[in-house]
């Protein structure tokens, strides 16, 4: 009889078991519209492809269909610009009876309004609260990922990210931002099989090839540098970042005939101002290319002038090639004001974009000693972060190489020089054109 | 519910689960054709791929990696599974793998499932076939403890070879089977160490009934097993905790971690131990050897396997010789099964004579069936006749009616080649059984039996042991069998109970029981006895018959036995009736002996008795049965001219009280001829009768006579009652007790006193053996001195009348029955005159 009463209590356990393993789970965001709660997912997986305007469209008619849908308020309260408005919903926001929210939309809300309010340790205690109940919440993890990645704190981020990653391997950003950071650390194999698995994740979104295109032309595979980039615009011809690393790929290969055609697609899908930089920033690159040195500063040129400011260090080099010197401080001026202005990461880049035009005017004006060590102090501060800022990098260190062998320092020279070789050897090739640039300074 | 029943339910369980990972292993589905390597958990290694299939065909390699399927990272093996079964055969998919430190992207056309491989197939047939012989014991055998483990055991291997050993499928089966695979790999090494504590023997430490230290043993015994089986756990447990406190790695071997396949491995080398050391605790040499055979297989069977799933996943780091350790471990049920047979455990010959038949029957009809179709084509070829679909169809309508004929043909060709010996011995044993029948000398049907039935059954020996004087004496048989046995009947009466012949070794239960027949079972276990029978008639038991094994290591399987088994009845019957020829006779000469003795013993009391002038005497004795113990007899008297009367009743009846009774006769008178001192002469008689009779016999003697001085009565009593005394005016007393009065014969020393009675004229005395007093009436009440003194005391005055009186009465208390004892009366009177 006992061991009756033992079979049917195990069958009750099963049971009992099966049917807790089988109960619905609550919705994951509070919404009484299926539709709102349909736009609302569209939302996130265009935010998840980096598509934008996509989103925010979506969250915005998330919200018109349900105006109480406060997860669809808080994102797209992230991606507006328009401060009236951007203000106007986090009025909205302070104002949600937090009780009728589920936990992560709570925690959401609350972590925003505390960053918002500068309640950072607020924040912290946040996260780790939530996170300890939830650890596997992959919305929680996501936001503590991007805000280290804010904050520029490489380490966090990272750790985050990768846990994101065992909790959801398919959660595509963080696959863009592990690559973007190996990448910006120098391991290159590893950003490349991370963009190669954010490829297959998302074969049909532009952002996986982008991100590929950026590294390959940084490493200078520039034929497959164009596919990606190309299948990028396929997906997505208005993906107005690749038109930009397109850009950089033709200016690094010396393809500079199809600067035009870039500029009239970007143009065409990314709008005119857009375009007008685009062909300004052309024309600059072209006249480096083709050592016209004076273009640049004449009257035609005035407009393109206020729209170089991310391409200083090429100005500024046109510059010194030029003898313009004062026109060059004047830029390191301007440069110097812009990185105090700035904090973290963006500060570190202003000033090692200073550092390396200070210490290319030092080269130009033949004090090669202190050139170098301007140039290796900017080494140090730039990362391989992208195209941009990897091309600075390289052209930094050719620079600095140059100094160097001016200084009499020829094998520290060749070990800079043998770097730039190992990430791009095609990009070290024009060290012997930068080297004769102020060989008789 | 009995635990045989339980482990029946846990053999469906296992059954079902084991169908289920099969089914799962060949159902159809969209399959990439890639086998992953079980033993990486969290990596999708490729174990291999079959050739031909969409992975195969991508270019998918063994070793690679797998890390994404139809644009998903994969979490899990169900991950997979749930990716690919949301696609349908023939579709193609995006698979992401890495080889080495690159990744690839690979499209895979995915096709039907094959995953159960040839390997797996082989492993299934292994465990299926553990799992059938387990079943068939237990079922044979279902109270037997060792056939109870072995079925478990059995169902054990069955899960692990079939559940545990199997590749991953990506279905919610995987997780289910591989649990269900787990927990086999759990309890196996128990078990298989379990079993071999108590197969073939059970081990020293487990507890026996009638051992002093039984109930510490006991504990002990429990504690063992208990411990044997939560180690595994425990183990499983510890690793898992160890991994996550520590933060430390597991290593798996085949999804289970190595820990747990290193207990299995420690279980299975002290299983081994332990039938090595109970093997060598047989006493009968082929069951010694058989149990040798078994650690053999069981050794070269689990070693291979232990090193390629254990010690190579450990040291190595690769699994990928698992499979060749899974083919010696073929050896292990095999050479279970030549134990089963040996130890009687299974009739494993009439399922390979059910097999071997229908296999033949059906190989015989479809062979039939091909050639007349082929015939029929031959014959047809080219005309109209040979596109017809009814002669197939009726040729194979002629085929099914022909079915059971056939089949009764082959099955006598079947026994005719294969089966000879069985039919052999049956018409030896029907001759046997017939003989017995016509069979009247017990020495001949124990001659037949004992020699010709180890010829015709071929054993090495029979033995009869016949029961005689309350234990069993060697009627025929070996000289080297004791040449006798106790009767015990808790044996015997298990034996009866079985109603069969029984092998030694199911005695165990009895065994436990009963010491002396554990001590029995023992002796003849030493001397090669494997098979016991009860040898009895309808109205008694017999006695013994012990068979031994069969030549060449072969034991007798069941339908021999039964064979054997009507054959002893038979032979029972010829036995108990010779016995009761026998008796009948020995019966007829005692009687005939009886009669001449009565009629000696008859011839020795005299007609009539003298006893002195003056004095009259009688004298009578009735012996209870055809010989008595008592009598009567008269001896020269003190007194020159008188006599003297004696009577005697010796301890013991019939032919050894005749006897004693004989020899006191004899020796009363050869004393009296020179003695005529009546102290003397009954002194002597009492040491002369101490010299010639056994301890505990003894004769109660009275000595009458006429005291020489006065006349008066002058008498001994040694052990007889005293006389009574009738006076003058009727009253009865009964004379004087003296001071000695010991039976003749009871001591070495014994001495008498002559006491005397006055007696007057016409007054009676009247001396009487016990019996008298002890004659019983039906109702069963003795007829005591009181009834006595009132019959002497009414009785007419002549000696002659008193005696008949008393006589009579006696016959009239008895109301006619036969005398409980022998009855001797005398009486002596006084004539009145005198």
């Amino acid at each position: 009889m006992r061991k009756t009463w033992i079979v049917l209590a195990l069958l009750l356990a099963v049971a009992g078991g099966v049917m807790l393993m089988a109960r619905r789970t609550g919705s994951d965001w509070t919404t009484d519209s299926p539709a709102a709660l349909a736009e609302f997912e569209r939302g996130l997986d265009a935010q998840m492809k980096y598509y934008g305007g996509d989103a925010s469209d979506s969250y915005r008619k998330a919200l018109e269909i349900d105006p109480e849908f406060v997860a669809a308020k808080l994102s797209l309260w992230r991606y507006e610009r328009d401060p009236e408005r951007k203000k106007k919903l986090i009025d909205e926001l302070r104002a949600v009876n937090l009780d009728r929210l589920n936990p992560r939309e709570r925690f959401l809300l609350s972590y925003a309004l505390a960053r918002e309010d500068g309640r950072d340790q607020e924040a912290e205690r946040l996260v780790e609260q939530y996170l300890e109940r939830y650890p596997k919440d992959p919305y929680a993890l996501s936001v503590c990922s991007a805000q280290a990645w804010d904050e520029r704190d490489w380490e966090r981020a990272e750790r985050h990210y990768r846990h994101l990653l065992e909790v959801d391997p398919n959660w595509v950003s963080a696959q863009n931002h592990l690559g973007y950071m190996a990448m910006a650390q120098g391991r290159f194999q590893e950003a490349e099989q991370l963009f190669e698995t954010y490829n297959f994740i998302a074969p049909d979104q532009a952002n996986p090839h982008d991100s590929m295109g950026e590294l390959l032309t940084v490493l200078g595979r520039y034929e497959e540098a164009r596919r990606a980039l190309e299948r990028a615009l396929e997906f997505k011809p208005d993906f107005c970042p690749s038109y930009e690393h397109l850009f950089s790929l033709v200016t690094l290969a010396g393809q500079t005939e199809e600067f035009p055609t870039i500029v009239e697609r970007a143009r065409q899908h990314c709008g005119e101002r857009m375009a007008e930089t685009m062909a300004c920033v052309a024309e600059l690159w072209t006249d480096y290319l083709e050592r016209d040195y004076e273009a640049p500063w004449g009257e035609d040129r005035d407009e393109c002038r206020k729209q170089y400011a991310h391409e200083y260090f090429l100005l500024h080099r046109l510059a010194l090639l030029s003898g313009r010197l004062e026109a060059a401080h004047d830029l390191e001026e301007v440069v110097r004001k812009r990185s105090e202005k700035r904090e973290g990461f963006n500060s570190d880049l202003e000033r090692a974009l200073l550092l390396h035009m200070s210490g290319v005017r030092q080269l130009a004006t033949g004090e090669a000693a202190a050139a170098a060590e301007s140039l290796a102090e900017a080494d140090k501060l730039l990362l391989y972060w992208g195209q941009g800022a990897a091309i600075l990098k390289m052209f930094n260190q050719m620079n600095l190489a140059a100094a160097l062998e001016t200084a009499g320092e020829e094998t520290r020279a060749e070990q800079v020089l043998e770097q730039v070789r190992r990430v791009n050897s095609d990009f070290a090739a024009y060290y012997p054109e930068i080297r004769a640039e102020f060989a008789g300074a | 519910m009995t635990t045989a029943r339980w482990l029946f339910a846990f053999g469906l369980v296992a059954f079902c689960v084991a169908g289920l990972s099969i089914v799962d292993m060949y159902r159809p589905r969209p399959s990439d054709g890639v086998v992953l390597e079980s033993d990486a958990p969290g990596t999708l290694m490729v174990r291999e791929v079959v050739a031909g299939s969409g992975a195969h065909q991508a270019g998918l390699l063994p070793g690679d990696v797998i890390l994404g399927i139809d644009r998903n990272l994969l979490r899990s093996t169900r991950h997979a599974a749930e990716l690919l079964n949301q696609r349908q055969v023939g579709e193609t998919v995006a698979y992401f793998v890495r080889r080495g430190d690159k990744l690839k992207q690979l499209q895979v056309r995915l096709g039907p499932r094959r995953i159960g491989s040839l390997p797996y197939l082989y492993a299934c047939v292994l465990g299926f076939t553990f799992f059938f012989f387990g079943l068939f014991v237990l079922s044979r055998q279902p109270r037997l403890r060792p056939a109870q483990i072995f079925f478990l055991l059995s169902s054990l291997f069955l899960l692990f070879l079939v559940c545990r050993l199997r590749p991953a499928s990506y279905t919610w089966i995987d997780s289910f089977v591989l649990t269900t695979g787990m927990l086999a790999l759990l309890l196996l090494p128990a078990s298989f160490l379990h079993f071999f504590l108590v197969f073939p023997k059970p081990f020293p430490l487990r507890p026996v009934a009638g051992d002093p230290a039984y109930q510490r043993k006991r504990r002990l015994w429990l504690a063992v097993l208990v411990t044997i089986y939560l180690v595994p756990v425990a183990v499983l447990v510890a690793t898992l905790a160890h991994a996550h406190w520590r933060e430390r790695s597991i290593l798996f071997i085949s999804g289970a971690p190595a820990a747990n396949w290193w207990v299995l491995a420690i279980y299975m080398l002290f299983g081994l131990v332990a039938l090595a050391f109970n093997a060598r605790r047989v006493r009968n040499p082929r069951a010694r050897r058989g149990a040798a055979l078994v650690l053999f297989g069981a050794t070269f069977g689990l070693l291979p396997f232990l090193v390629v799933a254990v010690a190579f996943p450990s040291f190595l780091h690769t699994e990928q010789f698992l499979i060749w350790g899974v083919g010696p471990l073929a050896l292990v049920p095999l050479t279970f099964a030549w134990a089963i047979i040996r130890f009687q455990l299974l009739d494993i010959r009439v399922m390979l004579r059910k097999s071997l038949l229908y296999t033949v029957t059906t190989a015989v009809v479809t062979a039939v069936y091909a050639a007349g179709i082929a015939l029929f084509n031959a014959v047809t070829r080219g005309t109209q006749l040979a596109n017809s679909a009814y002669f197939p169809i009726v040729f194979a309508l002629v085929i099914v009616l022909l079915f059971e004929p056939l089949r009764r043909r082959i099955q006598v060709l079947v026994d005719r080649f294969f089966y000879a010996e069985r039919a052999k011995l049956e018409r030896a044993i029907r001759e046997l059984g017939r003989a017995f029948t016509l069979q009247m000398d017990l020495t001949q049907v124990v001659r037949d039996l004992v020699e010709k039935l180890p010829q015709v059954a071929g054993l090495h020996f029979a033995a009869l042991y016949l029961k005689r004087n309350g234990k069993l004496e060697r009627a025929a048989g070996p000289a080297d069998l004791p040449r006798e046995l106790p009767y015990l009947p808790e044996l015997h009466q298990a034996l009866a109970a079985r109603d069969r012949l029984t092998q030694i070794d199911e005695l165990a239960p009895i065994e436990a029981d009963s010491a002396q027949v554990a001590e029995l079972t023992r002796t003849l276990e030493a001397a090669g006895v494997e098979v016991l029978g009860d040898l009895a008639s309808q109205r008694r038991r017999v006695g013994l018959v012990l068979l031994s094994g069969k030549e060449g290591q072969l034991s007798l399987d069941p339908a021999e036995l039964e064979l054997i088994d009507d054959l002893l009845h038979q032979a029972a019957m010829a036995v108990e009736t010779s016995m009761l020829l026998e008796e009948r006779t020995q019966q007829a000469e005692l009687e005939r002996d009886l009669e001449i003795a009565a009629r000696v013993q008859s011839s020795l009391l005299p007609s009539s008795v003298e006893f002195a002038p003056g004095w009259q005497a009688a004298a009578v004795c009735r012996p209870a049965r055809q010989v008595g113990g008592d009598f009567f007899t008269e001896l020269p008297g003190p007194v020159d001219g008188t006599a003297a009367i004696v009577y005697g009743d010796v301890a013991g009846k019939s032919v050894s009280g005749a006897m004693v009774m004989m020899a006191a006769h004899e020796v009363m008178h050869s004393l009296a001829l020179t003695h005529r001192d009546p102290e003397t002469l009954m002194t002597l008689a009492n040491r002369r009768l101490r010299q010639l009779g056994p301890r505990k016999s003894f004769v109660a003697m009275a000595y009458l006579a006429c005291a020489p001085a006065n006349g008066d009565l002058c008498y001994i009593l040694a052990g007889q009652p005293q006389p009574l005394h009738r006076a003058r005016d009727g009253r009865v007393d009964e004379l004087p007790l003296p001071a000695h009065r010991l039976p003749l014969g009871a001591l070495d020393n014994g001495s008498y006193r002559l006491s005397q009675a006055q007696i007057d004229p016409g007054e009676l005395v009247l001396g009487y053996s016990d019996g008298v007093l002890d004659a019983r009436s039906p109702a069963g009440e003795p007829f005591g001195v009181e009834r006595l003194i009132a019959v002497v005391a009414r009785a007419p005055a002549e000696p002659w009348s008193v005696i008949a009186t008393v006589v009579q009465a006696l016959n009239e208390f008895t109301e006619g029955a036969e005398p409980y004892d022998d009855v001797t009366l005398v009486a002596v009177c006084r004539d009145r005159e005198a």
